[in-house]
């Protein structure tokens, strides 16, 4: 069950052209420090668009795009099913040791796939996704680099507060290019 | 004393079990298992952490405690507060809230365990290849089953939104009541699949008793040991997974305890400390450290209770006591079938309780006399679970002591690793994968939650390990990983 952001605004249009699906997944234990960046993702995300906040980054257009957002403590079987009623899905999620401040890389269900109940992985929702419901996703993983995770602490780090607002100006930009390019295909299809 | 040629082997961390643990084994110099122990890295810290917060703070805050079972710890910290503000019987609309809360996390939880985490082992067997041995190849194989366990897991999550008012760090139970009930809409949206969840609660009921009959001679030799078991009971002896009293039983079925109100749990509970593990081995103090330490979960409320309230559940039940002969079933791989007849248990509670007008009463909270102290305790997925605070005039917390469940079983677990370690390992000269799986079996039956740790990207690798008796790594493997994202 995800939380709806944004959706079409021209319902004649809802009949003929499907908007873009785009399913935002922010997952982490908040109480954990720097865990809790997928999480804060979301929040300051939904913040930004709500309040039209164009200081750093222009948003357009999302009219075709329809967004959905989830915030889970960490990926498990149902996901699936959320993600297979979508076109595209971004797993953020904090990341040990990865590039600062954050990177943004596209994944396939074919590569990497693992299950445990701990450690379900964006790659085996996808997996997930394909095998039950046949569905294929375009799948990102957009992982915020984090440095302190030890302790029970709700409050992000000071430089993972940092890289959290550079991510989400860049999937800002990118939900914008999105955008875009949904708009191009609407134009085409008329 | 370990001789000095022993070997150690070293399986961490465990894969298909929450959190984080490590199994060490060890052998002599003529590979036969001494002793294994099963290693917890857990956190100590959230006792500490929860000092100084306001109580009616408390019941959202733990379920930062764990990402598997934050439900759990938010009915049991309210019901804990419930005692400090004064209220002992809260209101029926309360009380059903809480409860169907609580059937749709055990359901959920349950489900996951056994769709998701133990089929792979029951299905395709412990000896079969780790590739072959997961959830992927159980949705190729077994594409229906495989969909059934979303599907109900994600009935649980439902029910637990609409109580708990979010999918995540829901804030319904507060301290005396709760700060909503069940509207008309979602009630309906319950109803019209609850008998389908019914069903399919059934179904894979059959298929775990099934496992049980047909592997009667395995099942019957896996770490199957005696033991004390405990939970709580009503005051009829009738399973009740939100309130009762405690009762404890030995392995042949002999009462040690009943109707033992769980704020005395100081009185007849003790904890012992181990050097070697971070996580404490309770007791029944009347029976001391060496015969009193005890099962609880499913396993162990199966052969508590004299009843379920439930009739398919009941019809169930007396049949796990046929096959038990009417003792305590003290084999670990039972845990399976029991864990089944607790998630169709709960799918009949929650559609008792959908029927149920109270559901959508106004009469939501109670005060009454303010007590400095709180003591609660539920039967979570895993077991009982005790929260414990003091707080202050000013409303802070001044003490907070958790006993989780995967506590409660911390002997019955290293017992089972022992057992299995001692039957597969034994002996061998080379030690294989589907051996080591063996013992991850043994654990997995317990469905341990063993810590609340992060899981950020990056974690989490599994690396099996031996060392000689000076510590020095002799062989390694990675049995399994989680691999980076692959780059556009």
């Amino acid at each position: 069950m995800s939380a709806k952001l944004a959706k079409l605004e021209n319902p004649a249009r809802e009949k003929t052209i499907q908007p873009t699906r785009i399913l935002l997944i922010g997952y982490g234990n908040p109480g954990r420090q720097d865990d809790g960046l997928g999480a804060a993702c979301i929040e300051t995300l939904t913040q930004r668009l709500a309040q039209k906040v164009e200081d750093r980054v222009s948003i357009h257009d999302l009219s075709n795009i329809e967004l959905n957002t989830q915030v889970v403590y960490q990926l498990s079987v149902e996901e699936a099913l959320d993600v297979s009623e979508n076109d595209c899905v971004v797993f953020i999620d904090a990341s040990l040791n990865g590039a600062e401040s954050f990177e943004f890389l596209e994944i396939s269900s074919s590569v990497g796939a693992c299950f445990g109940s701990h450690s379900l992985n964006p790659q085996g929702v996808l997996e997930l996704c394909d095998s039950l419901y046949r569905k294929q996703p375009d799948g990102y993983v957009l992982a915020i680099r984090g440095y302190e995770f030890d302790q029970f602490q709700e409050a992000l780090s000071n430089k993972a507060r940092d890289n959290l607002y550079q991510a989400t100006d860049f999937l800002l930009h990118w939900l914008d290019e999105q955008a875009t390019q949904a708009n191009t295909r609407t134009k085409d299809d008329a | 004393m370990k001789n000095q040629t022993d070997r150690i082997i070293e399986i961490a961390p465990l894969t298909r079990v929450e959190g984080h643990g490590k199994v060490t084994v060890h052998l002599n110099e003529d590979n036969e298992v001494v002793e294994a122990r099963l290693h917890i890295v857990e956190f100590r810290g959230f006792e500490r952490f929860i000092q100084g917060r306001m109580l009616w703070e408390v019941p959202v805050i733990v379920q930062r405690l764990c990402g598997i079972c934050p439900v759990s710890h938010h009915l049991a910290a309210a019901k804990a507060m419930d005692m400090v503000v004064g209220v002992d019987q809260l209101t029926p609309t309360a009380e059903k809230m809480r409860r169907l809360m609580h059937y749709g996390q055990i359901m959920q939880s349950n489900v996951l365990h056994f769709f998701h985490l133990s089929s792979p082992d029951l299905l395709f067997g412990f000896d079969a290849p780790a590739k072959k041995r997961d959830i992927f190849n159980i949705i190729r194989e077994f594409p229906e089953l495989a969909r059934q366990g979303v599907l109900m897991r994600k009935y649980g999550q439902e029910i637990i939104q609409y109580t708990s008012g979010k999918k995540i760090h829901g804030n319904s139970a507060i301290p005396g009541g709760v700060n909503k009930n069940l509207s008309l809409a979602e009630r309906d949206a319950l109803l019209k699949d609850i008998d389908q969840m019914i069903l399919w609660s059934e179904q894979a009921l059959e298929l775990a008793r099934d496992y049980t009959l047909e592997h009667a001679s395995l099942v019957d030799s896996f770490a199957n040991f005696d033991s004390n078991h405990m939970s709580l009971v009503r005051t009829d002896g009738a399973l009740d997974l939100y309130h009762g009293n405690l009762r404890a039983i030995d392995s042949h079925g002999n009462i040690i305890f009943d109707q033992v109100d769980y704020r005395d749990f100081d009185s007849i509970i003790q904890e012992e400390v181990k050097p070697w593990s971070y996580m404490k081995f309770p007791f029944i103090k009347s029976r001391g450290n060496v015969d009193g330490w005890y099962r609880v979960g499913p396993l162990a409320r199966m052969n508590t209770a004299s009843f379920i309230d439930t009739p398919l559940a009941n019809q169930h039940h007396a049949d796990f006591r046929r096959f038990s002969q009417h003792k305590p079933a003290n084999m670990t791989l039972a845990y399976h079938w029991a864990r089944m007849i607790e998630v169709l248990h709960c799918t009949e509670k929650i559609k008792e309780l959908l029927l149920d007008p109270d559901l959508h009463g106004s009469d939501l909270r109670l005060t009454g006399q303010r007590r400095e102290e709180g003591i609660a305790m539920l039967e979570a997925p895993r077991g009982s679970l005790l929260h414990h605070y003091k707080v202050d005039e000013n409303d802070q917390v001044t003490y907070c002591n958790l006993i989780v469940s995967t506590t409660h079983n911390n002997t019955a677990m290293n017992r089972a690793v022992t057992d299995v370690a001692k039957k597969y390992l034994s002996g061998q000269r080379k030690i294989t994968e589907p051996m080591l799986n063996h013992v991850e079996v043994a654990v997995r039956a317990y469905d341990p939650c063993l810590s609340c740790a992060t899981h950020a990207l990056g974690q989490m690798p599994l690396v099996i390990e031996l060392f000689d008796a000076e510590n020095r790594l002799i062989d390694s493997a990675s049995q399994y990983a989680t691999p980076e994202p692959t780059a556009p």
